[in-house]
């Protein structure tokens, strides 16, 4: 048993934790939240100190990391502006990521230099208006015509859909349920394809859109992985769930950590200026409480992921690790707004901004309903 | 044991739901709330309907006291606007009720017929940030007749838009020598710092600073003889204060589950409705009762006070579960709408960053179940 990270994920922690108390003062994450911008400078800086590379093979020039590197950086982003996590992902998950998993060499070839430098972001548009939990229901249609595909249909809160320029459609090339869908790397310049931001209660500045196509037309060579993936787009998403499952627990744990921080500190300053004669065990036992909540949501996320990184199943484990860490981390947001009350629901603490945060954790990438099926399957229920 | 409301409240109930339904719907509502704009139209209109004197003694001009249904308008309002349910209460409790019950002779005449007649919102200053009334952060020192104010009272819910602010300041060297004062919110020396919140928006929390507030005697809550009575009033006003937001909160929560039904009756999903799995009509069904618990507390601490009992032990109660209802209601609504619900367009989430406040306005819960402790003889 070791549960250290090696050198190398220490300095990633290190470094990232630098960039965050560097770069993302508490002023600059609020004015992300309160305009709902997407962070265009932050995702810059990130690049140039070239974390666009931690995930992509050393083969291309990257670092070579591994998931575990990915929640190493998503963790410590996400306590101090979460949404800054979700549009790295756009480089991270849905480029870099998307590309090793399921990419060939040519595409890899062509996109993977462009990501690392920071001059392209990819989205990933799978949900429709009627194919949300149900995501084998989608209907975007994409029809053959000479060595193009024309695509047409809605997609539903796509994140980054209005800044990428890459859009990895999933669309429906076939009548079967799951082996009738096929994955596109769409040119979001290309006639036809127009994206409009969504208003949240979170997460603001990631670009969530309704996205409209409308015969876009699309080379059959950007079939994700090539021609050969014709009606593949199923069984290549499934090989991104587990990192996707994890990746977001660590968000979910960052935003705990935050949330648990402020909260302690807030406490401590009541304990030293509130009245006389006050009992804290009461709040003091709450706290408790939200610590070894997020202490277990810790150990069973990178327990899941050292499955994962070890390429054993892991299926039921990140599952288990994607409801526990979203739940946990909507009890201890929630516990955070009790306990600092007045003071935590003024828009200027942090607190409040993470509590609207942290419910999406419970829906994207599959809500908690869907995991505790995933899990009662693995179970042979 | 009668479970049934009396044909008056039952008649209150439905004039007022009708009403919400027309005027309070869902865009005028959103609108306000994105704009962080205070419902004054609307309240005007509200106060047009009837019910500013539900608790205001006949001679004063109002209705005669009925706190129950001042709760089931509280409690309607809240349904689908807590903001505006809040500038009710804020009349009607804070001002009805507690002037009616505390005031002096002087008090009542100057202020009752007012309320009775519409719109005429009275702040409560009354506790800490520790939920406590005996330590107060305002000092009131004596000269002569008069007594001049100064300190700052922090989180008085609608200061900004009140013509009267009862507040609680220290007029002894003693723990627990505290008076409660009635400004008026145009005198001199006071200044008033809206904050803007995660919800109550347009109808939220205000900083005030007083800084040598000139008060007479006779503006001690319930006149002279008010004078280091603070502590022992400021019980009966949080209970009233308790039970309003008691209402509210169950309102928000039958607000939130209604909303969420309709989702979950119409979206489908793997070819069923969402609500035909049980993942999601358990839910439902938790938050079902819940809410109707908190409900009945709720008309039972109510129809207390109507018979003129203690109900501040019943309001404690009520609060806590109402408060917990409000926001498991919200929360669990948001998840059953699923990526809908957590875009502006739809309501839950209004009405989960509303239904927060519910665990802390008045008194914070810890309190209430320090309290209520207290009350089990611990
Ligand atoms: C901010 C944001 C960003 C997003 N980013 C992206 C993105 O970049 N790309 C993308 O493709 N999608 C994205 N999504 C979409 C997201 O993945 C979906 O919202 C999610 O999968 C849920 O789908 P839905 O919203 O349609 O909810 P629904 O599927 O309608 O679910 C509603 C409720 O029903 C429950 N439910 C559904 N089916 C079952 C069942 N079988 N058993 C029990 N309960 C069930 C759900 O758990 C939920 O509580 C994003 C969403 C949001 C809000």
């Amino acid at each position: 048993m070791d549960y250290s990270f090696t050198k190398k994920q220490e300095e990633l922690r290190e470094k990232t934790a630098a960039f965050v108390a560097r770069e993302i003062p508490r002023e600059v994450a609020r004015k992300v939240d309160e305009t709902g911008e997407f962070p265009h400078e932050l995702m810059r800086k990130l690049a140039d100190e070239g974390f666009w590379k931690i995930n992509v093979p050393t083969k291309y020039g990257g670092d070579g990391g591994n998931v575990i590197d990915l929640m190493i950086f998503f963790q410590e982003i996400s306590r101090a502006l979460p949404v800054l996590s979700w549009t790295a992902g756009d480089v991270l998950l849905y480029g870099n990521n998307i590309l090793k998993v399921n990419g060939n060499e040519e595409q890899r070839e062509k996109y993977l230099p462009g990501l690392m430098k920071g001059d392209l972001l990819f989205c990933f548009a799978l949900t429709e208006p009627d194919a949300g939990s149900d995501a084998a229901n989608i209907a975007m249609s994409a029809k053959q015509r000479g060595g193009e595909y024309l695509l047409n249909g809605n997609k539903m809160f796509i994140s980054g859909a209005s800044v990428a320029n890459i859009a990895v459609t999933n669309t429906r090339t076939g009548p079967d349920r799951y082996n009738g869908i096929t994955s596109f790397l769409v040119d979001t310049s290309s006639e036809g394809y127009s994206a409009t931001p969504i208003k949240k209660l979170g997460y603001k500045g990631s670009d969530t859109c309704e996205v409209v196509y409308k015969d876009v037309r699309v080379e059959e060579q950007d079939i994700l992985g090539g021609t050969e993936c014709l009606n593949k787009g199923w069984q290549q998403m499934m090989r991104l769930l587990n990192g996707e499952r994890l990746v977001l627990s660590a968000c979910a744990n960052g935003i705990s950590e935050a949330v648990l921080a402020e909260t302690i500190s807030y406490v401590k300053k009541r304990k030293k200026s509130g009245s006389p004669g006050i009992k804290f065990q009461a709040i003091e036992h709450k706290i408790a409480e939200m610590a070894a909540q997020l202490e277990a949501a810790r150990q069973l996320s990178f327990y899941s992921a050292w499955l994962m990184a070890e390429g054993k199943e892991c299926v039921r484990e990140t599952s288990m690790c994607k409801v526990f860490c979203a739940e946990t981390g909507k009890q201890i947001a929630h516990g955070g707004m009790e306990i600092t009350g007045a003071y935590g629901y003024d828009m200027e603490s942090d607190i409040q901004r993470f509590f609207r945060d942290i419910p999406i954790l419970a829906i994207g990438g599959g809500t908690s309903q869907i995991q505790k099926n995933v899990i009662a399957k693995t179970l042979g229920l | 044991m009668d479970f049934e409301l009396t044909r008056e409240n039952l008649m209150i109930r439905d004039a007022i739901r009708n009403w919400v339904s027309k005027e309070c719907n869902r865009d005028v509502v959103g609108e306000l709330d994105a704009d962080w704009a205070f419902p004054g139209k609307l309240s005007k209109k509200l106060a047009k309907l009837g019910f500013s004197g539900i608790t205001v003694p006949e001679e004063f001009d109002g209705e005669g006291k009925n706190i129950l249904g001042s709760c089931l308008v509280v409690e309607e309002i809240a349904y689908a606007y807590p903001a505006l349910a809040a500038i009710f209460a804020a009349s009607a409790f804070n001002g009805g009720a507690v002037i009616a019950e505390l005031g002096s002779q002087q008090q009542k005449e100057n202020h009752l017929p007012g309320i009775s007649r519409g719109t005429f919102l009275v702040a409560l200053a009354i506790v800490d940030e520790d939920s406590r009334a005996d330590i107060p952060a305002v000092k009131a020192l004596k000269s002569d007749d008069d007594f001049v104010l100064s300190g700052k009272a922090s989180n008085v819910h609608l200061a900004d838009q009140s013509k009267l602010m009862i507040i609680s300041a220290q007029t002894g060297t003693e723990v627990g020598e505290t008076t409660l004062f009635c400004l008026d919110i145009a005198q001199d020396g006071i200044s008033i710092e809206p904050r803007k919140n995660l919800g109550y928006r347009g109808a939220g929390f205000c900083d005030v600073n007083l800084t040598n507030v000139h008060v007479h005697q006779d503006q001690i809550l319930g006149g002279k003889a008010g004078l280091n009575r603070g502590v022992e009033q400021e019980k009966q006003i949080v209970s009233y204060q308790l039970l309003a937001n008691a209402a509210a909160a169950v309102g928000i929560a039958r607000g939130a589950l209604d909303y969420a039904i309709d989702h979950a009756r119409q979206r489908v999903q793997f070819s069923q409705k969402i609500g035909s799995f049980p993942a999601i009509g358990h839910k439902m069904a938790e938050i079902a009762y819940r809410c109707e618990a908190a409900q009945f507390m709720v008309y039972k601490a109510a129809w207390q006070a109507d018979q003129g009992q203690d109900f501040s032990r019943a309001a404690a109660g009520a609060k806590c579960l109402a408060a917990e209802s409000a926001v498991n209601s919200a929360k669990e609504g948001l998840q059953i709408l699923g990526g809908y619900g957590y875009t502006m367009e739809y309501d839950i989430q209004r009405y989960l960053r509303d239904s927060m406040a519910s665990l802390f306005v008045g008194k914070t819960l810890d309190a209430l179940k320090d309290q209520i402790s207290v009350s089990l003889g611990l």
